[in-house]
């Protein structure tokens, strides 16, 4: 009895570890992503994890930093596979990283960046109100949350660095929209695809906060690959795949995302203008 | 008003007005120390908070990382919204660099200018003042903790300032003192009573000595009787000095009736030997004449019967009259034994007419220097009394003894009480219904006043007993 209990207890011990072994027997993709999404939902990462490693057949791990230069290091030195990037890094590092997928959004793979400021004030319409204040930017290396604010003051022929009394930068376009809401700062720039977003799952976050200015369209933050990498077109293929299946439109919702694209490299021609404006 | 009011109901008042007193005080001594305690534990944890936080922003201050320091802040804070409890980190030059409160203490406002309290103002200016203050504001509704953020070499970076409403102690200091008085209430419950209890004994000997003095004056002495606790302290000593007043109340007046019944003996005493001697005279001349009538002779039959009627008138006059005047007969011989015994013989015929017992106890052995006609004569009279009071068979006795005050003589009989209305004038001369007359206790009286002798009655129903002493001085003084 004793030595049929112990076979049994081998058995189911084999077939719960069967399927993770053999995953685990390759080396994981390692995967950076950026504050470009909510990335502080660990429960939803994990379950994304889980879905990409059916498809991808590999394990795979989600690396997390506090700034997308982070992450932007970590690809340059072939520490990370892929990314989910900022378009405008994706535009500074073009050279050397392969775009795999671009998010559609409202139907469309772009978004726009917000100018939003704190909701009892009803009189700011353009950046340009907000002289003398204090500015709350995402990240030194977001196009939403820098680079468009940034080119907005140099087009109006101002000195980014004398407008306003003071800007920070929190890290992070929820932070901003955090910093704004409290009255931290007067004024912040936010990717227009979060705050939607958190208006949607968290509206008591974002209803201390108003938009007072929309940008054009900018191509929606890529999910890129190190060039030359083996698993560019298995990635594009399961995430591609995810609006067939009921746990990948699942995923997408929590995203609130309404699927994958190829994507055209075009979508980051106007990013990359913007950029070579502000340098020139 | 509060004069009028006993004692009784005075000193469990005063007890529990100073158990209600006591019982306040120690509550407010109690509130007053639990709130300075929760304020002092709330300025000492908020000074850790302080130390702390102030090593904790010193990078985000040192990288001008507005929003880490914002975070840092909110950190110690349930509710960012909370307005009693404010966080603010201040820059070297005294500017608002971030704060819990950014819409009151916004990023670069000046806030040592804008603070309306000078004493924190001063504080903000001293520039080499690196330890931790904690600053009570000028208007007292803040409490501020200022904690100097230094750099590695020691160098001034900024300052964090804590800034708590003093209101926040306002439900520590309900807390304390809801509880503090619940228990005041419970000790009041339990207390009260006793105290009152204990006041109400405390006061009772006390009312009750001045109810009996109150009766003192209107009622007879001998009626107080007045019970208190035995002890030395002020009620024990001024019940005592009661009970000594009463009695000396009781003997004065036991020494007065006694004084007055004395008196009253003595003038009866005068009033009968003079009368006896106005009598006597006439009486006398009365008898001597009718004996020289007759000596004389002649008279016939009818005047002897009528001369004869009146000698025997005259004789019982005289016979009554020598019986209230009783004189010392100094001439007596000294008293034997013999003199006792012939008393014996004399009562035995009495005695035995009603089949009464006699019991005789003599234990006079030696003759005594007292006059022995006068003992004769009281020892009989109190016997003679006693047969004549004693029921057929009987019981009456005799003792005959010596003490040290003297002579002692006891008649006791079995006969009924002598009534209290009798008892007062027993020693006075009395002519009742259906006796000849009644001077047996009276001569007696005379005879033992005369030997300054004490003769007393004891009678209850069923037993009655004279008692005769007599110093033995007195026969030599005489």
């Amino acid at each position: 009895m004793d030595l049929s209990r112990r076979k049994l207890l081998k058995v189911a011990a084999t077939a719960l570890l069967m399927p993770s072994l053999a995953v685990q027997a390759q080396a994981p993709l390692l995967f950076g992503t950026t504050p470009v999404i909510l990335d502080e939902q660990a429960q939803f990462l994990e379950r994304w994890r889980i879905y990409l490693e059916t498809l991808l057949r590999r394990p795979m791990r989600f690396v997390q930093r506090g700034s997308y230069r982070e992450i932007m290091t970590l690809l340059a030195d072939a520490k990370l596979d892929c990314a989910w990037l900022c378009g405008y890094p994706y535009v500074q590092m073009k050279d050397r990283l392969d775009l795999v997928a671009v998010p559609v959004y409202a139907g469309q793979p772009s978004y726009r960046s917000y100018l939003i400021v704190p909701a009892e004030d009803r009189a700011t319409r353009s950046i340009l109100d907000l002289r003398g204040k204090v500015f709350a930017y995402s990240d030194p290396d977001s196009n939403s949350g820098w680079l468009v604010p940034q080119v907005e003051l140099k087009r109006a022929g101002e000195d980014a660095t004398r407008f306003f009394k003071k800007g920070f930068y929190t890290w992070g376009h929820r932070k901003v929209i955090e910093a704004v809401a409290a009255g931290l700062a007067h004024g912040g720039a936010v990717d227009g695809y979060i705050w939607d977003s958190l208006s949607r799952l968290h509206p008591e976050m974002t209803r201390a906060t108003r938009v007072a200015w929309r940008s054009s369209l900018f191509g929606f933050p890529p999910i890129v690959a190190r060039k030359g990498g083996d698993e560019l077109n298995t990635l594009r293929q399961a995430l591609l795949a995810m609006t067939r299946s009921p746990p990948g439109r699942m995923l997408l919702a929590r995203l609130n995302l309404n699927g994958f694209t190829i994507g055209e490299l075009h979508l980051f021609d106007s990013i990359q203008a913007n950029w070579r404006y502000l340098e020139g | 008003m509060l004069d009028n009011l006993s004692y009784r109901h005075k000193t469990p008042l005063a007890m529990s007005l100073v158990i209600v007193v006591t019982a306040a005080v120690v509550a407010a001594a109690l509130v007053w120390q639990g709130y300075r305690q929760a304020r002092a534990n709330f300025i000492s944890h908020t000074q850790t908070l302080g130390k702390t936080l102030a090593r904790t922003v010193r990078p985000a201050l040192l990288h001008d990382d507005v929003w880490q320091a914002y975070e840092i802040l909110l950190t110690p804070l349930e509710n960012p919204s909370d307005s009693g409890r404010v966080l603010i980190l201040l820059d070297a030059r005294g500017q608002v660099f971030a704060s819990s409160a950014p819409r009151r203490f916004a990023v670069l406002d000046d806030f040592m200018r804008d603070t309306d309290d000078l004493a924190l103002a001063w504080q903000l200016r001293q520039r080499s003042d690196w330890r931790q203050h904690v600053l009570e504001g000028a208007s007292g509704r803040y409490l501020y903790i200022l904690t100097p953020v230094l750099a590695e070499d020691g160098t001034l970076q900024g300052r964090l300032v804590q800034r708590y409403d003093q209101v926040l102690f306002g439900p520590r200091l309900n807390e304390v003192a809801t509880g503090t008085i619940y228990a005041a209430l419970a000790a009041l419950v339990l207390l009260l009573p006793v105290g009152w209890l204990a006041g109400k004994r405390l006061a009772e000997p006390l009312s009750h000595l001045a109810d009996c003095l109150g009766r003192v004056g209107k009622e007879l002495p001998d009626t107080i009787r007045c019970e208190f606790p035995h002890g030395r302290d002020e009620i024990g000593q001024l019940a005592e000095r009661f009970q000594g007043m009463v009695e000396e109340l009781r003997s004065k007046q036991a020494l007065e009736k006694h004084l007055a019944h004395s008196d009253r003996l003595a003038a009866i005493g005068r009033l009968s030997a003079g009368i006896a001697h106005e009598i006597n005279n006439p009486l006398g001349g009365m008898l001597n004449a009718i004996s020289n009538y007759r000596r004389r002779g002649g008279a016939d039959h009818n005047t002897e019967k009528t001369l004869a009627l009146i000698e025997r008138g005259l004789q019982q006059i005289r016979e009554t009259v020598s019986a209230l005047l009783v004189e010392a007969k100094l001439e007596s011989r000294a008293l034997t034994t013999n003199d006792l015994e012939d008393v014996r013989t004399l009562i035995a015929a009495n005695i035995q007419k009603k089949f009464i017992g006699l019991e005789w106890r003599n234990e006079v052995t030696q003759p005594l220097p007292l006059p022995s006609a006068q003992i004769r004569q009281i020892l009989l009279n109190l016997l003679l009394n006693a047969a004549q009071a004693s029921p057929e068979h009987g019981q009456v006795v005799c003792a005959i003894g010596l003490t040290e005050d003297g002579l002692q003589l006891m008649v006791g009989n079995a006969g009924a009480e002598i009534p209290e209305r009798r008892r007062q004038h027993l020693f006075e001369p009395y002519f009742g219904e259906g006796e000849v007359h009644g001077l047996g206790l009276w001569v007696t009286y005379q005879l033992v006043d005369q030997l300054h002798g004490a003769i007393s009655v004891q009678s209850i129903p069923g037993f009655t007993r004279f008692t005769v002493s007599l110093p033995l001085e007195s026969s030599r003084e005489t």
